[in-house]
């Protein structure tokens, strides 16, 4: 599959990638590692007119810690930095480990870890080359009116597939967004939009450049699960992304977040199993409780070759072993 | 629009002329004639294109020949000094880890920046190391046992 043409430009500040998107608006996308977006042009999912390649403003990868307690990691960050920074292991192993399950090592040395929150949702019916996909009706993804997965269905059900999202959102990180009109900062929850055509509230002139993360508490513990076929390469069937927080001295659970990725069109942070577990006294049968919960509180469809049954019961499964991991780093740490 | 580029390829700089919408993969292969990098699928799920940029494996098939520019590129055929196989090359076809040879150059090279970085690793770190070479042939266990073979010395 040959790329179709485009105009390329090679901004070298970030303010230069803004104007370049002002001026050809949605005729321009950015670049970053372009390990997904080469991939739909090649499948004629998309066909920018010009690409405005972030990779020539080298300022954008850093993780620094943030004055006001967190870290602050540039978008333009490679994921096998993320996996491999002795700075997010101590302080965020679950980032690391999500960085860490994503595709192939090939790809992480060139993915941005911005690159993968702004990851577009993905269906077996969507992304597909052209040649497959001429022979079936458009569905809503593309501009259609209706849905391959979901017959009947109202909008699109394609799923956010990034590993590193889950993760992101149970820790409560925010985005920071620029443009030739300024930026401005939003909370990852309310980054994304859960609609599969458009799963997130970017413009087509904004640029993602900072992921914002806060230190968590002391007794606190994070991990990330991943199902999918293969242990490399494949997109998660699902990723569970969990932090737990015990309150100091009585050792009840204090703060929990659990944030499902895969089965929904953004993550799900499941907040009838959080309810479950918060001030109360952990044991191994409240969290397969929390867990049973979350299973109940997701919708899953059958789609991209998974049983939703198999799905529902892999939530419980990995919520579980999740809780339970999270729970031993939070009374080690 | 065609754009002169300066790549840097096996330790020679050659100076060309391409679309940026050309890749990696494709200007390697058809303006280079280095034809070891492979087109296995075209969408970075094989790991056949796998080439090393600044020591690093990278998928050539998602990379653009105009972004390449400034950065160090080896492929395959840079790894055999003159006459003389690698010592990875030569392990491959001591432990019968080549059968069709069209995963060979990519997983060599992967294997190379691997063991670069991890000289005496363990098996299941080099199982994890290839994960992103495909291999429809061998079932990966003589390749496996070739990659170790390299690191004990």
């Amino acid at each position: 599959m040959r790329l179709p043409g485009f105009d390329h430009f090679v901004p070298g500040t970030i303010r230069e990638a803004c104007d370049l998107l002002r001026d050809h608006k949605d005729k321009a996308k950015v670049t970053a590692g372009g390990t997904d977006l080469l991939v739909r042009m090649k499948q004629k999912l998309l066909t920018p007119a010009f690409l405005v390649n972030l990779k020539g403003i080298p300022e954008f990868e850093y993780i620094s810690e943030d004055q006001g307690g967190g870290l602050r990691i540039g978008a333009l960050t490679r994921l096998r930095i993320i996996e491999g920074s002795s700075l997010i292991k101590d302080k965020f192993s679950l980032l690391a480990q999500a960085a860490g399950r994503v595709a192939t090592l090939q790809i992480r040395n060139v993915a941005t870890v911005g690159g993968n929150l702004c990851l577009d949702s993905r269906c077996w019916y969507y992304n597909q080359s052209h040649f497959w996909r001429k022979s079936r009706p458009l569905c809503y993804k593309r501009g259609g009116d209706l849905c391959h997965v979901v017959k009947g269905g109202d909008r699109c059900y394609a799923l956010c597939q990034a590993d590193t999202a889950p993760v992101l959102m149970a820790l409560g990180a925010r985005v920071k967004v620029m443009s030739f009109e300024g930026e401005r900062v939003i909370a990852l929850k309310d980054f994304f939009t859960g609609e599969g055509r458009g799963v997130n509230v970017l413009q087509p002139h904004e640029i993602l450049t900072e992921i914002q993360v806060p230190f968590l508490p002391s007794f606190s513990g994070g991990v990330y699960l991943k199902d999918s076929a293969r242990d490399v390469i494949d997109f998660p069937i699902l990723g569970v992304g969990v932090v737990l927080t015990l309150e100091s001295g009585n050792g009840l659970c204090g703060e929990v977040k659990i944030v499902l990725g895969a089965v929904s069109s953004a993550p799900i942070e499941v907040g009838k199993a959080e309810k479950v577990l918060k001030g109360e006294k952990l044991t191994e049968g409240l969290i397969e409780e929390a867990a049973r919960v979350a299973s109940k509180e997701v919708r899953p469809f059958t789609q991209m070759g998974i049983p939703a049954s198999y799905k529902r019961r892999m939530v419980e499964v990995f919520t579980k072993r999740a809780l339970r991991e999270a729970w031993r780093l939070a009374r080690r740490s | 629009m065609k754009q002169l580029i300066e790549l840097d390829v096996n330790g020679e700089v050659y100076e060309l002329a391409v679309e940026p919408r050309r890749t990696l993969l494709e200007v390697l292969r058809e303006n280079l004639g280095l034809t070891g990098a492979k087109e296995g699928c075209d969408m970075g799920e094989c790991g056949t294109c796998t080439v090393l940029m600044e020591g690093r494996p990278v998928l050539s098939c998602l990379i653009l020949a105009v972004e390449s520019q400034g950065k160090e590129i080896l492929t395959i055929e840079g790894l055999a000094k003159v006459g003389q196989l690698s010592a990875l090359q030569q392990s491959f076809i001591d432990h019968g880890a080549i059968q069709c040879g069209f995963c060979t150059p990519g997983i060599i090279l992967t294997a190379k920046a691997f063991l670069d970085e991890n000289p005496h690793p363990g098996k299941e770190e080099v199982k994890r190391a290839i994960g992103g070479n495909l291999c429809r042939c061998t079932g990966y266990v003589k390749i496996i046992e070739a990659i170790l073979a390299v690191a004990q010395e």
